[in-house]
């Protein structure tokens, strides 16, 4: 019975990182990589989209979860005071093990210049990586990217779906932290 | 120059003018009345006048005059004019011509321009006076030419009608695609130049018109490419770590200017040479800095930056000195260029809260905002300095405007599926 929960722990985990990192060629039909994920069973944005806080971001057992999503005030890239234990969390998971590779994203909501927008994402992405080496991380286990405005998940121009468009999610590369509990 | 005098008068009483009447494909006025030079065009003989066939040579005059936010075209559908009607109805200019066929399938097309003598009722001046041989399918571009042509004698100033347009359409439905396309000034003749299932942005055309740099994510990260127009033919330029952005040519089209981050959590503005790739960085510190667009001398660069605390532009001249900040109206200013004459600058202006397309004046330093909606993007000058095209939503969607830089006038153009959006304005192209 212990045997099959990891196996599926293992490949739920696998799945979501082959759907995270495939997601840039092969778009899904509404075009939100994080739908895709959603329907996928996989638990990036499940919090946000559900409101249900902290709780839903933490893997069973209360384990960090290999796809996190950090949000933004308009026009700011300081880390939220309600995101920072998660960050500092992953930062000191990916301290410890040495191997852990992540993918930050940042994006920013649809209003103004792209190109201005492809900045603030990326300052967003570097200050969840500079929070993260803060807690030992090493700046080559990190990757920082920018999508700028280029890839929303809410639609509309309501101020609800810019607040869910400024943010910064987190991907593993390989191992995340609910495969290492199997270890 | 020949007079035509007394050939021209015909006794003529009732002159028929037409409301042009556009093909959904066509740019649409959208704001303020066609230009205020009216010019009458009898539809050339032959071939008359068809607004909805792309291939009608008078249509495609009557789209241009409407859409060049100067001349009004008046269509007569008579083939005789009365000198005196036309001075009592204050216009000027008649456009007429014909279209005959020639040896070997072709077409002969000649027309002219004639000038009512304001002095004289009796007195036609020729203006212009043409001659063409084209085959079949070439009436469309001619058109255009003959445009270009009638427009710089009447106004003095370059006609764009030849032009081409370069945007990104995003098609939402089923499969998101981003495709790098490139048509005509007016949306007719698009073709794709790249389709990618990752986000392009930022296409700037080479000075010759042969090239587009732009920014593509299909490798899961902003880096720039260089494709060749005609051949579709494309090269990666920069693959620097963090943001490869923001390309622009310099008006020599020895350089690139760009955006990048390297290492940095922030961009900022560099210099690329295209003969041997070097790469000088021009700003530096804590503020994103991005959009870099080149003076027309090629002396300076100006850019957005967030070093005041919001974005904002600044001057940086190329022979040594420090960035000057050039805005001070509004809490956003952004997607900065320069006019022909380098005595404005176009961009995106936020006075409060709505994005409007603005004319910074670099005398007085006042912004004034060419529209007054919200949701505009992306401002691209045209050549001549008289039009900016840019992208603004209308019922959810992306969709391309252009407004006259005097703000009197705007129009739409041509809807397509899913969203239109990044648009750069090519060079003179001959």
């Amino acid at each position: 019975m212990l045997k099959t929960t990891r196996l599926l722990t293992l490949s739920a985990v696998m799945l979501s990182v082959v759907i995270a990192s495939g997601c840039h060629r092969h778009p899904n039909a509404n075009g939100s990589d994080l739908q895709a994920k959603n329907e996928n069973g996989a638990s990036s944005g499940q919090t946000y989209a559900g409101g249900a806080g902290m709780t839903g971001q933490f893997g069973p057992d209360g384990a960090l979860s290999a796809n996190e999503t950090y949000h933004f005030s308009f026009d700011s890239a300081a880390v939220r005071e309600e995101d920072a234990p998660r960050v500092k969390q992953q930062g000191s998971y990916i301290a410890s093990n040495e191997t852990a590779k992540v993918r930050l994203e940042g994006h920013t909501d649809e209003r103004g210049s792209r190109e201005y927008n492809i900045g603030l994402g990326h300052r967003r992405a570097n200050s969840v990586k500079q929070t993260m080496e803060a807690q030992g991380a090493r700046p080559t286990q990190i990757e920082a990217v920018s999508y700028g405005a280029e890839r929303p998940i809410a639609q509309g121009q309501s101020e609800e779906a810019y607040a869910e468009n400024r943010r910064v999610e987190l991907s593993y590369e390989g191992n995340g932290p609910q495969q290492n509990l199997q270890s | 120059m020949r007079r035509l005098g007394i050939l021209f008068l015909i006794g003529f009483f009732s002159l028929v003018f037409f409301t042009p009447s556009f093909a959904t494909v066509e740019i649409e006025l959208t704001q303020g009345v066609a230009g205020n030079i009216p010019v009458v065009i009898v539809p050339f003989q032959g071939q008359g006048y068809n607004a909805q066939n792309l291939q009608n040579i008078t249509g495609v005059i009557v789209h241009d005059f409407t859409n060049s936010g100067r001349l009004k075209p008046l269509v007569n559908e008579m083939a005789t004019l009365n000198v005196a009607m036309l001075q009592k109805l204050g216009v000027d200019y008649v456009v007429k011509g014909e279209v005959t066929p020639a040896a070997n399938g072709q077409m002969t097309v000649h027309y002219t321009l004639l000038q009512a003598n304001p002095k004289s009722s009796s007195s036609i001046t020729i203006l212009l006076n043409e001659t063409f041989t084209i085959s079949g399918q070439q009436f469309r571009a001619l058109g255009h030419q003959i445009s270009d042509a009638i427009y710089q004698k009447i106004t003095g100033e370059r006609g764009i009608f030849s032009t081409r347009i370069a945007y990104i359409n995003v098609i939402t439905e089923a499969k998101k695609r981003y495709i790098l396309e490139v048509s005509d000034y007016d949306g007719v003749n698009a073709r794709a130049l790249l389709n990618s299932p990752a986000p392009i942005l930022s296409p700037a055309w080479s000075p010759d018109g042969r090239k587009l740099a732009y920014v593509s994510f299909e490798r899961g990260k902003a880096q720039i490419y260089i494709s060749e127009v005609a051949s579709g033919e494309r090269r990666l330029l920069t693959d620097f770590t963090g943001i490869n952005g923001a390309p622009t040519f310099s008006p020599d089209g020895s350089k690139l200017a760009v955006a990048l981050s390297k290492q940095e959590a922030q961009p900022h503005i560099y210099v690329i040479s295209l003969q041997n790739g070097a790469a000088t960085q021009l700003t530096h510190g804590w503020a994103i800095d991005t959009e870099p667009a080149f003076s027309p001398d090629g002396q300076s660069i100006i850019f957005t930056s967030d070093r005041g605390g919001a974005p904002q532009i600044y001057q940086l001249p190329l022979n040594g000195g420090s960035p000057t900040r050039l805005t001070y109206e509004g809490n956003y200013n952004a997607s900065a260029s320069f006019s022909p004459d380098s005595k404005q600058v176009v961009l995106l202006h936020r006075a409060t809260n709505a994005f409007n397309i603005a004319l910074l004046d670099l005398t007085s330093g006042r912004v004034f905002e060419l529209t007054h909606s919200d949701d505009n993007e992306s401002p691209s000058l045209a050549p001549n300095g008289s039009l900016v095209l840019y992208a603004t939503r209308e019922n959810g969607r992306r969709v391309l405007a252009m407004v006259s830089t005097d703000g009197r006038m705007q129009w739409r153009l041509p809807a397509r599926m899913g969203n239109v959006q990044e648009p750069a304005w090519s060079p003179f192209l001959s």
